[in-house]
């Protein structure tokens, strides 16, 4: 279940500190690339990520980072190297299989389903890692706890109101809603997000950061970043990517303070 | 959303009223007309529910269709099986075949996709033509009966009004189940549904043999209507009629797929009759559907009359969700490309212009 905003932060309050257990990686990368010809465009990427630990990915333009996550999510093949998920290797799983493991994932480029409704587009998700998706002579709007279970998370992001309406019909910003929503209606272990405040106004963004800090701390959440603040702020542990290669790794701090990371990111004025 | 209901119940029962009364009220040609249209009908609702639906265009359904109609005329005029027996065994071989050719399919997408279903229905044309032993070639294959309880032109007519219907009630069923909702999906955001936990190749392989099974039945219908059947029943051109019944009725509607055969069977079996350039005139009319209502006859009905008149008695709620159904699958206005942009290779910027945060703006 994905529950409502204040309990989440009652959760919080309850549990004082997540960071410490010492439980297997979440997900663990070896050696991970990624490469198109010639091009390294993920080359030899290595971290774990702990259960509940909230990481930023963050790098300049090119970095790799989507593609890096397309391997997570198994949607791009792995040219070297493992991917371990919740101890399963993954490296050559299909990728409705990871999802189906507990990994679900946004896109920087919004991708719901346009001519279908709100409600629609998270109840596609709700029953995709459900059996069930086969039958053919029930209402799919009919299924009381899959529809339930959407729509918590259409609350949760916030979209209530907008239930019945197309997603094509949508701003921006709730589009980008939306796209968590259909992430976070699958109750992930890990939820990747790539980008989650693209193009998004400065108010938007407020919104989308309370959003992503009110997640449930028991979820594991690998966040991709441009905006450098934002991915501070979220993050308790970073990595920062450049052409593919990982060149630093540390807590918002020790990133703010490195200097390669500074040369080869802030350097650039983003 | 209650006029909505009240609407949908009532034209539904005037429409049974109308097919049920029509041998009362016209001569056999058109009840003939009109059992024509209703397997014709079912056929392109066959199509209808694979590309409408789940955005896969095909133009080899005729080839699906063919596999029921030789069926069943090898099983009753050459092996010497009951009509019963006959339709059971090719509906069968239409299943096997529709999975066999879907597994061939469920690897592509796009103008892939719509030219194996065009090679796949030529080699079942192929076949038909050379496989003379079996098929009769050109000549065809005859004497197949009607079911002995439908062998008056009325009878049958209500026979096939009953197939259909039934049909028609199980695709209704269909494309609102949890597998029509991932059948959307795919159309929608095909790229997406993994990530979602859904095997996309599994579901399609589906889509086509159940899409194929209902091309199956309307093959039967047809085989039986003519006691005949030969070549140009699966040739590409029935296959493309097909399709362009859909889309003339509207795509991703249910009712359009008999609205576009109705018109079809029409032109071609009265209004040919008046005019003897009738395939220009069907020509045009396909075309000017596709300029001027891309939502077909059903889609710009509902959304030019249908939704107005429900926001006059003051039910925008029910007229918006007419104008989502009625928008289909945006087939002809570019599929996925609608409100999705393809993905980028790799990370790009996505920085906040002013020129598009002040759109963005004004858009909210």
């Amino acid at each position: 279940m994905t529950p409502t905003k204040e309990a989440l932060l009652d959760v919080e309050s309850d549990r004082t500190d997540t960071g410490g257990d010492d439980g297997p990686p979440v997900l663990r990368l070896r050696e991970v690339s990624r490469h198109y010809g010639g091009i390294r465009a993920v080359n030899e990427v290595s971290f774990d990520v702990a259960q509940g630990e909230r990481r930023a990915v963050i790098g300049p333009n090119g970095a790799g980072k989507t593609t890096l996550f397309k391997m997570i999510s198994r949607e791009e093949p792995t040219t070297k190297g493992s991917v371990e998920f919740l101890g399963h290797d993954i490296t050559r799983t299909p990728a409705h299989r990871v999802a189906r493991l507990g990994l679900s994932r946004t896109y920087q480029i919004t991708r719901v389903f346009p001519s279908l409704s709100v409600l629609e587009n998270v109840v596609l998700a709700c029953q995709g890692l459900r059996r069930g998706s086969f039958q053919m002579f029930n209402s799919a709007m009919g299924r009381k706890s899959i529809v339930d279970q959407a729509e918590e998370a259409i609350d949760t992001v916030g979209l209530r109101r907008g239930a019945k309406t197309p997603a094509s019909e949508l701003g921006h910003g709730e589009q980008r809603q939306l796209e968590l929503g259909i992430a976070l209606a699958q109750e992930p272990k890990l939820l990747l997000l790539d980008e989650p405040a693209a193009g998004l106004s400065a108010a938007e963004r407020g919104l989308m950061r309370d959003l992503v800090r009110g997640l449930p701390p028991e979820m594991t959440v690998l966040l991709i970043e441009h905006d450098m603040e934002l991915a501070l702020g979220l993050a308790d542990y970073v990595t920062c990517l450049h052409n593919g290669s990982q060149v630093a790794e540390g807590t918002p701090d020790e990133i703010r303070n490195n200097e390669r990371v500074r040369d080869i990111y802030l350097g650039q004025g983003d | 959303m209650r006029n909505l209901t009240i609407g949908k119940w009532l034209s539904l029962a005037s429409v049974a009223a109308v097919a049920i009364a029509l041998p009362y009220i016209v001569p056999s040609f058109f009840v003939n007309m009109a059992t024509q249209m209703l397997f014709l009908g079912l056929f392109a609702l066959s199509i209808n529910l694979i590309a409408g639906y789940a955005g896969m265009v095909t133009l080899g359904q005729a080839g699906v269709l063919g596999i029921a109609g030789y069926g069943i005329a090898i099983a009753y005029s050459r092996l010497d099986f009951s009509l019963g027996v006959s339709a059971l065994l090719a509906i069968l071989s239409t299943i096997v075949v529709a999975a066999f050719f879907g597994l061939l399919l469920v690897r592509a997408t796009g103008v892939y996709f719509l030219m194996i279903t065009l090679a796949q229905g030529m080699v079942v044309w192929g076949v038909a033509q050379r496989f003379t032993v079996l098929t009769g070639g050109d000549n065809g294959l005859r004497g197949i009966s009607r079911p002995p309880f439908a062998t008056e032109y009325w009878a049958y007519y209500y026979f096939s009004l009953l197939v259909v219907a039934v049909c028609v009630f199980l695709i209704f069923r269909i494309v609102r189940s949890p597998f029509g909702l991932s059948l959307k999906g795919i159309r929608e955001a095909e790229t997406r549904m993994p990530a979602l936990g859904y095997d996309v190749r599994r579901i399609k392989l589906l889509a086509f043999v159940v899409s194929g099974t209902f091309a199956g039945v309307a093959g039967l219908l047809l085989v039986m209507y003519n006691n005949f059947f030969s070549p140009p029943s699966v040739y590409v051109k029935a296959s493309a009629e097909g399709l362009l019944m859909s889309i003339l009725g509207g795509v991703g509607t249910i009712t359009g797929a008999f609205v576009g055969s109705g018109v079809f069977v029409f032109v071609t079996n009265y209004v040919s009759g008046f005019i003897e350039r009738w395939p220009t005139l069907l020509g045009l009319i396909f075309v000017l559907t596709i300029l001027f209502a891309p939502d077909g006859i059903v889609g710009s009905w509902q959304r030019l009359v249908w939704a107005p008149l429900l926001r006059r008695f003051g039910d925008a709620e029910a007229a918006e969700l007419i104008e989502i159904e009625a928008g289909g699958g945006g087939l002809l206005t570019g599929g996925e490309a609608k409100g999705v942009r393809p993905d980028p290779e790799t990370d790009s910027v996505t920085s906040v212009t002013p020129e598009s945060t002040a759109e963005r703006q004004s858009r909210q």
